[in-house]
């Protein structure tokens, strides 16, 4: 039997369309009350005092609390910088300050209202470029030396007072790159791009219900993205032993990475422990775009040496990370973003200082593609340039430049399962590449454009899993990985389904719940299906060799003789020698064993190592899982009256190493190229002169809609299966690499057919009919 | 939300009397796709509010060769963009309306509302201002008419006095040689709201355009007539590529944009042009058609 490959249907469709499936938001406990935070109006400031008395006063309000009523500890993921609400100063307008639970949501939001703060006002910093200088006015941490780091960034002569983050590439002898290219007929491309101010904008906002124990235990429902990750965190945040916290996980509509801490949860949970109820949070809109982590800016300054043919002979890349008021998961992003400069390409020379720095807005979070997909940018873009440069066609020189399998790529780490040539080919060929667009006539332009990615999925990184045998010939899978709508439980059924031979309704996933499901780091970077995956068929076969432990005696056979699928355990060979799995457990039980012997439970536990990233020459020869590999290639027609941009074509090529599921596949190439169109053209977080975003709203933050991808018949998804060997039946992620080569294909595209670059996304109309006129009258002048 | 007071009238007399009554306290409910997204946000904080719903003859399309159109206030946009005669005659109103938001929200959505919302990029607005709508105004104290024109004073605000609620806007007939476009600009296709509309209305005689009115929307603090551009439009036979151009320019001079943060003025500006140019255009092709 044969699942895994197969496009079975999502196995949580259906609860999903009817409506049944259980949020966050749908639990209802018995005396639960509604939480609401009082957040930040300042950019910067310090809190002189807080006076939650009329809030305390208004009737049907049960408790309120602020840092006092909290632990005095700081949070963070690896540089603890972080309280759960502000301390003494508050870094970025919507920063949580206080919060209230009352009787009705609206009572709460009232009770908000009548909180007061007073408030030090601090002249505020934005910009990132500003922040990371060393003589800047503004300083965020004045106590940053004496926070607590569990990572170690490049060393420097001085650090600039606003810098948490320092990561270097030093590969080759980059100044003779520049000097052979100038000396042999080559050139220099030195360009300065931007990545967008986007956030996850998930359908289910951030939310969480938190209900104590009269023990003294707490269990949080969250919509997050792991349970553990989460469970540490309120463990931390509330000075609570591990064991004392129990974090289920119920149906999460959507995370792409915003939903890895789940602070929300925290603060319920403060004030369910001081209102003695359980108390249910869900952010507005409004506060989850404005508040929570977005996808924040880099700013790129990247400089190629190139060859007379087109060969890449050095990069130099200093970036700037936009980190908010605090470091977050932001902290990772410059580090992880360089695995993109050398990608898929041979460089004899890498030069990279990225470095991430504090201001006063958001903090800087993980977005489906976390760092790559930003690093994608300037790279794809570099390379469209140097073809045309060349004069030599896009695809032939990306071409040129790839790595072969086996060969040590800048940062030390051989390339395995190294599939970029194929999906470059196969992206090419479903975009026609080499027939020219059709034009439609003045003022619409049409052109293609195409690019190429990479997303890593990281490592250290462990996941185990439990699989019960039940007496009627059921699996039961405990896992603690998360369903965020990516497919993970169905994927997750099909192994089980495939490793015992049987139908895949007989088998059924234990959702996420600290109290019963085993670590899982977590749903994220693309490496449930990897690490989850292999968990799962480890714990399949533990289940299988007791099994075979189990039957042996009654069969009369060597267990190692034996082998299990379709409900039976019999001799190898002679199939027809076999016991059923119901009478294994009958058998044992009606002879008054004891009842562990009729138990049968598998435990799988898998990890992958890493050698750590030397922050001072990014050199690792084993830094992640595996590395993902994909193409993406884009028609669009742009008006050049209006700058308007259609996509009227969209093809994308992914290595999965093996489709488990190719409609999930195919639904995370259509799904990617939907957020990463959106990204590209017309998403964009606003923010006034006092750092208060202006356009927290779907109105104004343009999300795109069905209307603004292409036709489906022109929609094309395109698998490519390189298989890798530590993947369960060679399978690598497909979660993110499908929004990494969006941007620069886009990008690529309007230059191919109106001839102008944007460096800074979003492409917007506005931005492409400026410089579609700048081009006009430049080459009308000369 | 906060907690209001809801009333459910059944003669415009008694909404009007309401209205006065708790004159700054209550808001009229029509299809509540602007007032409640208002009163959740809590931009609009209303102790009262007062539901035109159950006020008979409020609602509908009627059409005379000899008096015109009659759209009632509570007419929702998406009997306004099915429409066979307003489709023909009166098109601008149609494409407007079928630009409101998405299906769903023009199933609730009315062309009272709309108006009374007084949003300056109100997608209907600039079809009524070149369709030279007349609004037909009732309170407890009687009826009066004010032209389209003269209904807006700035944004989110009219000339409506306290206790006023609009009943129905009245159309001129047009004759088959008349032609109108509505075009809006926005980022997204669809679900956006236009950070530049505008509509355009003419009608031949023997081959000359007259009657040309194009109307603005989201470029002025309220919906503006281009006069300048009709002007040039009037005043030249036969309208060439450059006599468009010129009107197109006109338009954007007129035009009074800021910058915010969906666009600059500059852009907006420009897309007036544009959108100008192309309006009277098609207009003018579909008067001939
Ligand atoms: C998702 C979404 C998308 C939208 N997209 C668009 C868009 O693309 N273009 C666009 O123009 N609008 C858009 N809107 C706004 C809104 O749908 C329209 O303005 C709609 O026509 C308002 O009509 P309504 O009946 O819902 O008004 P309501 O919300 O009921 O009322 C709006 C205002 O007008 C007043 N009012 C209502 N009726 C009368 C009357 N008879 N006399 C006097 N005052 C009255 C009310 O008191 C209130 O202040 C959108 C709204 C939503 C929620």
């Amino acid at each position: 039997m044969n699942v895994v490959g197969t496009s079975i249907k999502r196995i949580d469709g259906i609860e999903k369309v009817t409506g049944m499936a259980q949020y966050t938001t749908d639990i209802v406990l018995p005396r639960m009350i509604h939480a609401k935070i009082h957040r930040s109006p300042l950019a910067h400031a310090k809190i002189l005092g807080i006076d939650t008395s009329k809030a305390e006063q208004l009737p049907g309000v049960r408790a309120v609390v602020t840092a006092a009523d909290l632990p005095d500890v700081r949070l963070g993921i690896l540089t603890l910088d972080e309280h759960l609400l502000a301390h003494d100063k508050v870094r970025f307008v919507g920063e949580p300050v206080a919060a209230v639970a009352a009787d009705t949501p609206e009572i709460a939001r009232d009770a908000c209202d009548l909180i007061e703060v007073e408030y030090e006002e601090l002249p505020a910093l934005f910009d990132p470029e500003e922040a990371i200088k060393l003589d800047t006015p503004v300083v965020l941490h004045e106590e940053y030396d004496e926070y607590e780091k569990l990572i170690e960034i490049a060393e420097m002569d001085e650090r600039p007072a606003n810098l948490w983050q320092a990561y270097r590439i030093r590969h080759g002898d980059i100044d003779a790159a520049f000097k052979k290219a100038e000396d042999e007929g080559g050139f220099i491309l030195e360009n300065r791009y931007e990545t967008g101010y986007v956030h996850t904008a998930c359908m289910e906002p951030h939310g969480a219900v938190a209900q104590w124990s009269s023990d003294g235990a707490l269990t949080v429902w969250a919509g997050g993205q792991s349970p553990y990750i989460a469970r540490d965190g309120l463990s931390r945040a509330l000075n609570l032993s591990p064991s004392k916290v129990r974090v289920i996980i119920p149906v999460v509509g959507g995370a792409f990475g915003g939903k890895l801490t789940v602070k929300e949860g925290a603060i319920a949970a403060a004030l369910s422990r001081k209102a003695r109820r359980p108390v249910k949070i869900v952010l507005t809109r409004e506060e989850d775009l404005s508040a929570t982590t977005a996808r924040t800016p880099f700013i790129f300054y990247i400089k190629d040496a190139v060859g007379k043919d087109g060969t890449l002979l050095g990069r130099k890349v200093t970036s700037i990370f936009w980190g908010g008021g605090y470091s977050g998961e932001g902290i990772l992003k410059p580090i992880f973003s360089t695995h993109l400069y050398p990608g898929s390409y041979h460089l004899p020379a890498l030069w990279v200082d990225s470095y991430g720095v504090y201001t006063n807005r958001t903090i800087g979070g993980a977005l489906r593609g976390f760092g790559c997909a930003e690093s994608a940018w300037p790279v794809e873009t570099q390379m469209d340039i140097i073809a045309e440069k060349c004069n030599i066609d896009p695809v032939e020189l990306r071409m040129n430049n790839l790595l072969t399998e086996g060969e040590r790529t800048a940062i030390a780490m051989p390339v395995h399962a190294f599939s970029a040539h194929e999906c470059l080919n196969k992206c090419a060929e479903a975009m026609d590449w080499g027939t020219p667009s059709e034009q439609p006539g003045h003022p619409w332009y049409r052109g293609k454009g195409i690019a190429l990615g990479n997303k890593y999925s990281f490592a250290p990184t462990a996941s185990s899993t439990e699989l019960k045998v039940h007496e009627d010939n059921s699996y039961e899978l405990r896992t603690s990985a998360v369903d965020l709508g990516q497919g993970a439980y169905t994927i997750l059924t099909q192994i089980v389904a495939d490793e015992f031979g049987v139908d895949i309704d007989k088998i059924k996933i234990v959702t996420p719940d600290t109290a019963i499901t085993p670590f899982d780091h977590v749903a994220g970077s693309s490496r449930q299906t990897f690490n989850t995956g292999n968990a799962t068929r480890l714990s399949c076969n533990d289940a299988k060799r007791q099994m075979r432990e189990l039957a042996a005696p009654k069969l009369e056979i060597n267990p190692d003789d034996l082998d299990v699928s379709g409900g039976r355990i019999f001799v190898k060979g002679s199939p027809d020698r076999f016991i059923a799995v119901e009478d294994l457990f009958v058998v044992e039980m009606l002879a008054g064993k004891r009842p562990a012997d009729a138990e049968v439970i598998g435990k799988g536990t898998w990890e992958v190592t890493a050698s750590p990233h030397d922050p001072n020459t990014g050199q690792a020869e084993h830094p992640m899982a595996y590395m993902g590999h994909g193409a993406q290639g884009a028609e669009v027609e742009v008006n050049v009256e209006t700058g308007q941009v259609r996509v009227l074509q969209f093809a994308s090529a992914i290595d999965v190493g093996k489709a488990m599921n190719p409609q999930g596949v195919e639904m995370q190439n259509f799904g990617g190229a939907c957020m990463g169109i959106g990204i590209a053209l017309h998403e964009d977080m606003r923010f006034d002169e006092n750092g208060q975003m202006t356009n927290a709203n779907f109105v104004d933050y343009k999300i795109p809609t069905a209307v603004e991808m292409p036709l489906s018949k022109y929609m094309k998804s395109i698998i490519v299966e390189v298989p890798h060997q530590e993947g369960p039946y060679g399978a690598k992620g497909a979660g993110e690499i499908v929004v990494v080569p969006t941007s620069p294909a886009l990008g690529n595209a309007i230059y191919n057919a109106v001839g102008v670059r944007i460096w800074a996304q979003p492409l917007t109309p506005e931005k492409i009919v400026k410089a579609w006129k700048e081009k006009q009258a430049a080459s009308s002048g000369s | 939300m906060r907690n209001f007071e809801f009333f459910e009238p059944t003669t415009v007399e008694e909404a009007s009397s309401l209205l006065a009554q708790y004159n700054g306290k209550a808001r009229l409910l029509a299809g509540g796709t602007d007032l409640i997204i208002g009163m959740k946000a809590r931009t609009e904080m209303p102790e009262y509010v007062i539901s035109l719903e159950n006020i008979p003859g409020l609602d509908g399309i009627t059409y005379d060769e000899g008096s015109g159109l009659r759209v009632g206030a509570m007419t929702k946009m998406r009997a306004l963009e099915t429409d066979a005669i307003i489709r023909d005659r009166y098109t601008a109103l149609a494409e407007g309306a079928a630009e409101v938001g998405s299906i769903q929200i023009r199933h609730l959505a009315t062309l009272g509302g709309n108006i009374g919302h007084a949003s300056p990029a109100a997608d209907a607005a600039a079809a009524l201002l070149v369709l030279d709508a007349q609004v037909q105004i009732g309170s407890a104290d009687g009826q009066r008419t004010v032209p389209i024109d003269a209904l807006f004073t700035g944004p989110g605000t009219t000339v409506l006095e306290p206790g006023e609620i609009i009943t129905a806007f009245e159309f001129p007939p047009r004759p088959a040689n008349s032609g109108s476009q509505y075009l809006k600009q926005k980022i997204r296709e669809v679900m956006d709201l236009a950070f530049v509309g505008v509509a355009s209305a003419v009608t031949l005689n023997d081959g000359a355009v007259e009657n040309t009115r194009i109307g603005l929307a989201a470029v002025a603090p309220t919906p503006i007539r281009a006069t300048e551009a009709e002007g040039i439009i009037n005043r030249y036979h036969p309208v060439t590529k450059e006599i468009l151009e010129q009107a197109a320019e006109a338009a954007s001079a007129q035009s009074r944009p800021i910058s915010d943060l969906r666009c600059s003025a500059e852009y907006r500006r420009q897309i007036v042009g544009v959108l100008t140019r192309r309006t009277v255009q098609t207009a003018i092709n579909r008067a001939q058609s």
